[in-house]
């Protein structure tokens, strides 16, 4: 009676992120994606370990931060579990990080030849997808 | 690095020394490993590994300093000190004129905390019968033979040096699963020296750089990774010399950018580079092979400039 | 945990069984051709090397091929104390060399036992477990040299040489064999550690290692010497290589008879003189040789000759059965290899087992240590004819009559006999004169003699072991007539030529090592007359010399000592060592400790990017 959700990610070594890095990049997609589910609960440490054939303990690490960032939670004896959503960041990390994201974008598209509207109309339609995905 | 503030360390050396003639293989090596883990050595070859295997486990004298192992003296190893510590080396020398099922009778009725269970477990990888002499079993089949044997030994401590050299993929992915999974390395401390950049990202809890038998690093490998930067810097002309630039790895001319890759620099160096007269400046974080690679490399280039 | 053991059996036993084979093979190809059992003693030293050889190679290859790093580390890293590992891996191959080795010499003796009617005796099944015995010895040796630090580890073969030189016999030599094998392995376990060709720390262990080193190191220098003298002689330049100095005791050992003769008679100043000389110039001269270095002993492994003799008439071998005391004889009657039984020979007339083993010598003659006996064909009996008194050894006689008479001589005396008598008949002949011997016997080199009108001129010349500074070499010349009187002419001291230095090489470099090397080589021998010596004390300056040197290593070792990190239990012991045994212990001391390793500490490392 396994509730444990398959949790499909991949991960490659020798990219410029830790695997680590990388889980916690994969989770929290798939939690923004609704992909995974408040509640659902996510494969243990060592089973994540060996389905990626890494280190339980970079398991455990990413683990531990998605925990802290909010996006897990710890059930005691019973495993992690995706947490309800609430606010998981603090403001100013939040405007931080939006930051950040907004200047990669603009970078890559400066490039691309795109005129501003066009641009923001494309931007605009990904966005309520997934607003649509969340409520959904 | 306090030696007090780990509970205890199962490989400790202290200004270890040893050279072969005029060559010095370790250079007042420092090295405290603390119990439990996977720790991945990493070094250029004659950065002292193999050597310092040797003196750890008392087949070797050093030439200066002391050298610990689970906190015993490694020219006065006893027998039941032996019997805590595994050792893989890259050949898995076994003797290749006995039995497979002569070596596992030999080392069940030596080690005396041998589980059979963890035996069976890592040797399921393999398709190796009882029947089958040693010399005869192919060089993936030796290595997971011998990793079982050292597995069920239950060691505190287990040595492997360079296990998976010349390991095809699939005997390399067993090994892997052998040692990361096992229930018998829950307790055991695990030194893995290799040159495998993609085996240490996966398996490796702490990164131990060797260099020229000098201790260069000691840390998680994403620590180490995110000390090394990749810039970029559109500087007209000749750039700065590659001296002044402040902690520098490897420095390239392509197409007329300039690539930098710098250990610990932050993002100072941005400034660095517009006084040089960059007109346009850009970073970005690197692969652990990279990171590690660039490392080696620089000081292949200029050993002396530390 | 015998596992090391089984699988180094398990190893090496397809190679044994190929030895063995190859083994029995050669020797059963042997025994069609000659007897084995009957063959001098050059020929078992060879075989013996051979083992020897074999035993060597076997542990060259196998520590060889453990002494790789990764296959060493692999063999002692495990919770099992290394020497009981090299207990294990030794005394596998100690067991398939004896198989290899010891067997096929047992079944070849068995079978001939068995289906032959050759003489196999107690004596020769003891040359299986000898042959074992010295390829076990091999076997270590080689293991060590292996094993041990370069420096010292091929000085400690100094220990299976000592068997080449030993002058054990019988179950005395087997002993012997068991000592060499026990100390070589003894030194096998101490130098099978983690760390190979370490000196040993424990001092009991170290003291062990030392000495067989320390003896290598003399015989090392000895030999040094003997390849110098032969360099010379091959230059051309050695002093006694053409024309010895006149006088001296090198020219008295190459001399013809009359020339010796003439020289131990001296001037002509008298008229005895006179005609001395004008007889040894008008006589033919005969020597007297002796029948072997020492007597025969019962049980020994081997001879100094073959111990049979034929009757050709009657196509009969008789050989010499050590276990019944008497001779076999069988039937050559379809050629060497299909013998038939002939009975038994043993003395006099009713055939009596020998007292002492009797060996055959000259035609149809048979020497025991006091008799020697006459075959007669006819009868089919061996009749004693020449006895000396007891308790006189034999050692030599004259083959052909000299003169009137014929001679023989023992340990104390030179009898001569009536050669008629001894021509005919089958009694025992009566001596008839008796002359005593001016030296001791170990030291006889040669007795020269001529027959006068009345009596005989006898030459005598001792000194042998003089090169060696173990005697003082003189000549003697004695005068008997046909009544027994005895005139003894004024002895002639031989000075013994070259530096006194040269001749005790074997003394001054260390006293007390060669005494220890001296008493090895004689250890569980039985003593001899026929060797007795009388050996002059070593001359005092040499003394000096010697205590010299022990003081000079006593200083040396103690300077030397200061710069090494010996604990004072080791530092005292090699002091008194150096200060018994001179050189060699010092050369030792060198060779197990070498300078600690001069390497200056760079400064403290620039803690580089770390």
């Amino acid at each position: 009676m396994s509730r444990t959700r398959p949790l499909l990610i991949q991960i490659t070594t020798g990219d410029s992120r830790s695997i680590s890095k990388q889980i916690v990049d994969a989770v929290r997609l798939k939690v923004a994606t609704g992909e995974l589910v408040p509640g659902a609960q996510l494969p243990s440490v060592r089973g994540l370990a060996q389905q990626l054939g890494i280190n339980p303990n970079t398991v455990a690490k990413a683990y531990g931060e998605l925990t802290t960032e909010g996006w897990l939670e710890s059930r005691q004896g019973l495993g992690l579990f995706v947490a309800p959503p609430r606010q998981r960041l603090s403001e100013s990390e939040r405007e931080r990080r939006l930051d950040e994201a907004i200047q990669r974008f603009v970078h890559e598209v400066a490039a691309l030849d795109y005129s501003p509207d066009e641009a923001l109309a494309r931007l605009d339609r990904e966005l309520q997808v997934l607003v649509t995905r969340r409520t959904a | 690095m306090n030696p007090q503030t780990f509970p205890e360390l199962v490989i400790e050396t202290r200004g270890l020394s040893k050279h072969f003639g005029a060559k010095l293989a370790l250079d007042h090596l420092d090295l405290r490993v603390p119990r439990g883990g996977i720790h991945a050595i990493v070094g250029a070859n004659g950065a002292g590994k193999s050597t310092l295997f040797r003196i750890l486990l008392g087949f070797l004298p050093p030439s200066a300093g002391t050298a610990r192992i689970l906190g015993r003296d490694c020219q006065a190893l006893t027998p039941s000190d032996r019997g805590r510590i595994g050792f893989v080396n890259e050949e898995h020398t076994l003797p290749g004129w006995m039995s497979v099922g002569a070596v596992i009778a030999m080392q069940r009725r030596h080690y005396a905390r041998f589980q059979p269970a963890v035996f069976a477990e890592v040797l399921g990888h393999y398709h190796v019968l009882p029947e089958q002499r040693v010399g005869q079993l192919s060089r993936g089949e030796r290595a997971g033979l011998n990793l079982a044997l050292a597995l069920a030994q239950s060691p505190e401590l287990l040595v492997l040096d360079e296990p998976t050299l010349g390991l095809d993929v699939v005997a390399k992915r067993a090994f892997l699963e052998s040692l990361l999974y096992s229930s018998a390395v829950a307790d055991c401390t695990v030194v893995y020296c290799s040159h495998q950049m993609e085996e240490i990202e996966r398996v490796a809890d702490n990164l131990i750089i060797l260099e020229g038998g000098r201790l260069k690093n000691m840390s998680a490998p994403d620590d180490f990774r995110a000390r090394v930067r990749h810039w970029v810097a559109d500087i007209p002309f000749r750039g700065p010399e590659p001296a002044a630039v402040p902690g520098l790895l490897e420095l390239q001319r392509l197409d007329g950018l300039h690539h930098f890759l710098v250990l610990d620099q932050d993002d100072g160096f941005a400034d660095f580079l517009r006084a040089q007269g960059a007109r346009s400046v850009a970073s970005q974080p690197v692969s652990l092979d990279r990171a590690v690679n660039g490392f080696l490399a620089k000081n292949h280039a200029a050993p002396a400039s530390a | 945990m015998s596992d090391l053991f089984f699988a180094e059996l398990r190893r090496f036993r397809s190679w044994a069984l190929a030895a063995a084979v190859l083994h029995l093979t050669v020797l059963g190809f042997l025994t069609r051709m000659v007897d084995l059992a009957q063959q001098p003693l050059v020929v078992y030293r060879a075989f013996g090397a051979v083992y020897f050889a074999i035993g060597l190679l076997l542990g060259l290859y196998q520590m060889g091929s453990y002494r790789r790093p990764n296959t060493w580390l692999q063999l002692l890293h495990r919770p099992v104390p290394p020497w009981r590992i090299a207990l294990e891996l030794a005394t596998a191959c100690l067991v398939l060399l004896a198989a290899a080795i010891g067997g096929p010499i047992l079944i070849t003796a068995g079978g001939q036992e068995l289906w032959t009617a050759r003489v196999v005796d107690f004596r020769h099944f003891l040359l299986a477990p000898a042959a074992s015995l010295l390829a076990g010895c091999g076997y270590l040796a080689g293991a060590y040299t292996l094993l041990a630090g370069r420096r010292w580890g091929i000085l400690v073969l100094v220990l299976p040489a000592l068997l080449a030189v030993s002058t054990a016999g019988g179950v005395g030599a087997l002993v012997m064999q068991l000592l060499v094998l026990l100390a070589l392995g003894g030194l096998v376990l101490i130098a099978f550690e983690p760390e190979r060709g370490r000196t040993p720390r424990r001092p009991l262990a170290l003291a062990a290692t030392a000495l067989p080193v320390m003896v290598g190191v003399l015989i090392t220098f000895r030999f040094a010497g003997f390849l110098f003298e032969m360099g010379w002689i091959l230059a051309g330049s050695h002093p006694l290589n053409s024309t010895p100095p006149p006088g001296g005791y090198v020219e008295a050992t190459r001399a013809d008879g009359k020339a010796l003769l003439a020289a131990g008679i001296g001037p002509a100043d008298d008229e005895l003189r006179r005609q001395l000389h004008a007889e040894v110039r008008l006589s033919e001269v005969h020597a007297l040789g002796r029948l072997y270095e020492r007597e025969p002993r019962r049980n020994e492994l081997t001879n100094p000759a073959p111990m049979e003799f034929d009757d050709a008439e009657r196509r009969v071998r008789w050989v010499f059965s050590h276990d019944s005391g008497r001779f076999h004889g069988v039937r050559l009657t379809d050629g060497g290899a299909h013998l038939t039984d002939h009975g038994d020979l043993g003395a006099g007339a009713d055939g009596t087992p020998f007292p002492t083993p009797a060996l055959p010598f000259g035609d149809g003659l048979v020497a025991t240590t006091s008799t020697v006996y006459q075959y007669d064909s006819v009868s089919q009996r061996l009749w004693p004819r020449l006895a000396v008194p007891a308790p006189e050894v034999l050692a030599g006689a004259a083959l052909a009559p000299v003169g009137d008479h014929v001679a023989v001589f023992s340990d104390r005396a030179l009898y001569f006999y009536d050669a008629r008598e001894f021509g005919l008949g089958q009694h025992l002949v009566p001596a008839r004169l008796r002359l005593p011997m001016p030296g001791p016997a170990g030291e006889l080199v040669r007795i020269d003699l001529i027959e006068r009108l009345d009596g005989y001129l006898v030459s005598f010349l001792y000194g042998a072991g003089a090169l060696d500074g173990r005697a003082r070499p003189f000549q003697e010349v004695v005068l008997v007539d046909g009544q027994g009187a005895v005139q003894v002419l004024p002895r002639r001291e031989l000075p013994v030529d070259g530096p006194a230095a040269w001749h005790h090489l074997q003394f001054w470099p260390s006293p007390v090592l060669n005494a220890l090397a001296e008493g090895a080589e004689t250890l569980f021998a039985a003593p001899s007359p026929l060797l007795a010596t009388a050996p002059p004390p070593r001359p005092v300056a040499l003394r000096l010399l010697a205590l010299g040197l022990c003081l000079l290593s006593l200083v040396l070792a103690f300077l030397r000592s200061r710069r090494l990190p010996l604990s004072p239990a080791a530092r005292w012991g090699w002091l008194a060592a150096c200060g018994l045994f001179g050189l060699p212990a010092l050369v030792t001391l060198f060779l197990l400790h070498p300078a600690p390793e001069r390497w200056a500490p760079a400064p403290a490392a620039t803690p580089a990017l770390a």
